[in-house]
């Protein structure tokens, strides 16, 4: 039931950027953007649309070589205008090479920057 | 009771049986408790659940209404264990609770609990939590948002028996229901929780009696141990690992501050730590919760996200986490801090941010990230409209429409829309009829609101709005209680964006009653005109019988990039209400025409490519930004 569902989403897809090749196997996905890759015994982040090297798995998330924009929260959401929207940002994560978000945090302007993860060594 | 009996194991087949027995037991026992009870907040909403727990109060069962209501079970059974003497609880005692530092949520989740004897040893436990409407305390509703401490809140009830050897003690239920402004009521859903832990008993002792008590100990231990089994291999499927999140609560009544709340959780192996260091010690105000409700709030995500197909234990969440917590943070209160809102309140954070790092955790399996979901609707939009009916009655409205938010996004699917909170599969918002006719008011209407989503290659299901003015009513007080107003509350995950933020507002000057007289009924809030004043999150004051009420919830987060959004979803949204055209051009990318509705392929393939090209030429390295933030310390 849940791959027919998939497989129906997937002709669903739309391409924003021409998929390419992964250099590597995907050992561990990180949602449908980044996965980590093993080549040639090296592990790392690479764009599942792209095949943009993030990094060493060391690096613990991909986030640490992205790229990032902030946005006042009222720029993603029309509703948010009510909010406090000069103290609270969404902070957007893309991929430096085809520009995919791979992730996006709520946060108060003045706090240092959240990483998603930490993965432990493989 | 005797010693602990060496349970036995048991062949498949019993097991089987009596699994899918004590689960039917659990599911009638919850229906009996929602259809005799007397409050619509329980026979309609149905913010209450039904629990059956082992003899030592580990969690077996809890049914599928307000999941979080359930898990208090278990740690009331615990607790009474614990404060008294064997010899104390004797066959046929029931007793009933609303102690937050005894296992309930917060003072308005009254907890009735009973064990179960065959030949004078307690072999399982069962219970129902109700939210009643009214409990005592300073305001109708019982949650007053000025309290500076638990003495100023509603009468706190540690476990007492309200049934002794199978006789009702009228007395104890006096002394309860003396306290609500709203007797009569808490009394009939008093009476609702014996019937069904009455019936729910009944038929665990005929279990027993059948089957023998060897055998049926022998498959209660066995039970948690294959949903503790079941739900460990799933978690084995997932790389070791932390997980980070962060949220806010504002207003704590008292001050209008944001209180910031952190959580890492982290995967080793066989366990889950959930690290909350870093929140917000207790507030002043009463958004604090006790440990009780976190656990409550951890256990719902779990099961839910990783128990699914299974009957929800949280008994067998025993040995899987462990927490870290000071005492005297805002998500472990000591006493006598003030904590009436603690369901609603700081536990709510508790439950988004375990939601969404379980959400990031399981997109990191290849197994499981089909199964993932972002962040479902914001903590409960809290208002109360109380006061006195035109003809001198008493009235406390809930508002429960609060609790039509949306459902998180899936990794392969948009989050159902008003599916409502995670911990909350089957509870539901009451009939417009219902509304009206319980309560002096008239509903102008109510909708799934547009743009109240998560964007997302899959978007989060859509909050509702809804707008209504009093009706036949002679004095209103409106209480708000909400949070997620300053900032939004759901969070997407893997590149999909948050949902909206959510308030309560009040429109003034609309000429509403001359515009109703005259046949005209307004549909949104351009057609209402007026003026708009937005309350602030934790509030309370008198409400005009012209002024109306107006209202927005918080969907769900989105999944991955809303770039990659299907341009057909887009458009369907937009048919549907759900989506401006703004939102559509701004966030997805999407061309579409506002009179035909249909898309512009090459305009769509143009600003995609130009929102991309945007990203990579404005995007600064995170690490030049880390940098960055060292130098400034």
């Amino acid at each position: 039931m849940r791959k027919k569902q998939a497989k129906k989403q997937a002709a669903n897809k739309i391409q924003l950027i021409a998929e390419v090749e992964m250099t590597g196997q995907i050992i561990i996905p990180v949602g449908d953007a980044v996965a980590v890759v093993r080549q040639n015994n090296r592990l790392f982040f690479e764009c599942t649309r792209c095949s943009n090297d993030y990094g060493d798995i060391s690096i613990g998330d991909p986030k640490m070589n992205a790229i990032m924009r902030e946005k006042s929260i009222s720029e993603v959401n029309p509703w948010n205008k009510y909010g406090k929207a000069d103290q609270f940002v969404v902070r957007e994560y893309y991929c430096p090479k085809c520009g995919i978000m791979i992730s996006a945090n709520m946060q108060k302007k003045d706090e240092p920057l959240m990483m998603d993860m930490e993965l432990s060594k493989l | 009771m005797k010693a602990t009996k060496k349970a036995a194991s048991i062949d498949l087949i019993t097991f089987e049986v009596l699994k899918n027995r004590l689960w039917a037991i659990n599911d009638e026992q919850a229906n009996i408790a929602f259809r005799t009870a007397g409050t619509l907040i329980v026979y309609e909403v149905r913010d209450m659940n039904a629990a059956i727990t082992d003899r030592d109060g580990r969690g077996m069962y809890l049914a599928c209404f307000n999941n979080t209501l359930a898990v208090t079970v278990q740690a009331g059974v615990k607790s009474i264990l614990a404060s008294f003497s064997k010899d104390f609880i004797r066959e046929g005692d029931m007793f009933l609770f609303n102690d937050p530092w005894q296992g309930s949520v917060h003072y308005c989740d009254y907890t009735m609990v009973a064990p179960v004897f065959n030949q004078g040893d307690i072999v399982a436990w069962s219970g129902v939590s109700m939210h009643e409407v009214d409990v005592g305390g300073q305001v109708p509703g019982s949650i007053f948002p000025l309290a500076k401490s638990a003495y100023e809140e509603p009468v706190i009830v540690p476990a007492v028996k309200v049934v002794e050897g199978w006789e009702v003690q009228q007395d104890i239920i006096k002394l309860v229901c003396r306290t609500s402004r709203l007797p009569h009521l808490l009394q009939l859903d008093i009476l609702a929780r014996m019937s069904a832990i009455r019936a729910a008993n009944k038929a665990i002792k005929g279990l027993v009696e059948k089957y023998g008590e060897d055998t049926f100990l022998a498959f209660t231990d066995q039970l948690i141990g294959h949903i503790r089994d079941s739900i460990l291999d799933r978690l084995r499927k997932i790389p070791n690992g932390t997980w980070y999140e962060s949220d806010y609560i504002e207003h704590d009544g008292l001050n209008d501050v944001s209180y910031p709340l952190k959580l890492a959780v982290t995967k080793k192996d066989d366990k889950l730590t959930f690290d909350f260091t870093g929140t917000s010690p207790q507030a002043p105000g009463f958004i604090n919760c006790t440990l009780s409700a976190v656990h409550g709030q951890i256990s719902v995500v779990l099961l839910s996200m990783l128990g699914y197909g299974l009957p929800y234990s949280a008994g067998a969440l025993e040995q899987l986490y462990d927490v870290i917590i000071p005492e005297g943070s805002i998500i472990n209160a000591s006493f006598p801090a003030p904590v009436a809102l603690g369901a609603i309140g700081a536990s709510w954070n508790v439950r988004q941010m375990t939601n969404t790092c379980v959400g990031k955790m399981m997109a990191c399996s290849k197994e499981l990230k089909d199964y993932t979901m972002a962040d479902f609707t914001a903590v409960w939009n809290g208002a109360l409209m109380a006061g006195i009916t035109e003809k001198g009655e008493e009235f406390t409205d809930i508002v429960a429409e609060a609790g039509g938010g949306g459902a998180g996004a899936r990794s392969n699917k948009d989050g159902i829309d008003t599916g409502g909170p995670l911990d909350m599969p089957g509870q539901g918002i009451p009939d417009v009829e219902s509304t009206e006719y319980n309560y002096p008011v008239l509903v102008l209407w109510r909708r799934e609101s547009k743009d109240a989503s998560g964007p997302g290659e899959f978007r989060g299901g859509s909050g509702m709005e809804y707008a209504m003015v009093p009706y036949k009513a002679g004095f209103v007080m409106l209480i708000v209680l909400t949070a997620a107003q300053y900032q939004p509350g759901a969070m997407g995950i893997c590149g999909g964006l948050p949902a909206n933020v959510q308030f309560n507002a009040v429109l003034k000057n609309t000429g509403i009653w001359d515009r109703i007289k005259s046949g005209e009924i307004p549909v949104d809030l351009v057609d209402l005109g007026g003026e708009m004043d937005i309350k602030p999150p934790k509030s309370m004051g008198p409400m005009a019988l012209d002024e109306v009420l107006f209202a927005v919830r918080c969907g769900g987060g989105g999944y991955s990039d809303p770039l990659l959004r299907n341009p057909e979803l887009v458009a369907k949204d937009m048919k549907e209400g759900l989506c401006s055209i703004e939102v559509a051009r701004d966030i997805f990318g999407v061309i579409i025409d506002p009179v035909t509705l249909t898309i512009d392929k090459v305009a769509t393939e143009k600003t995609r490519e130009e929102i991309v090209h945007q990203r990579i030429v404005e995007g600064r390295p995170v690490r030049e930004v880390l940098v960055n933030e060292k130098k400034a310390g």
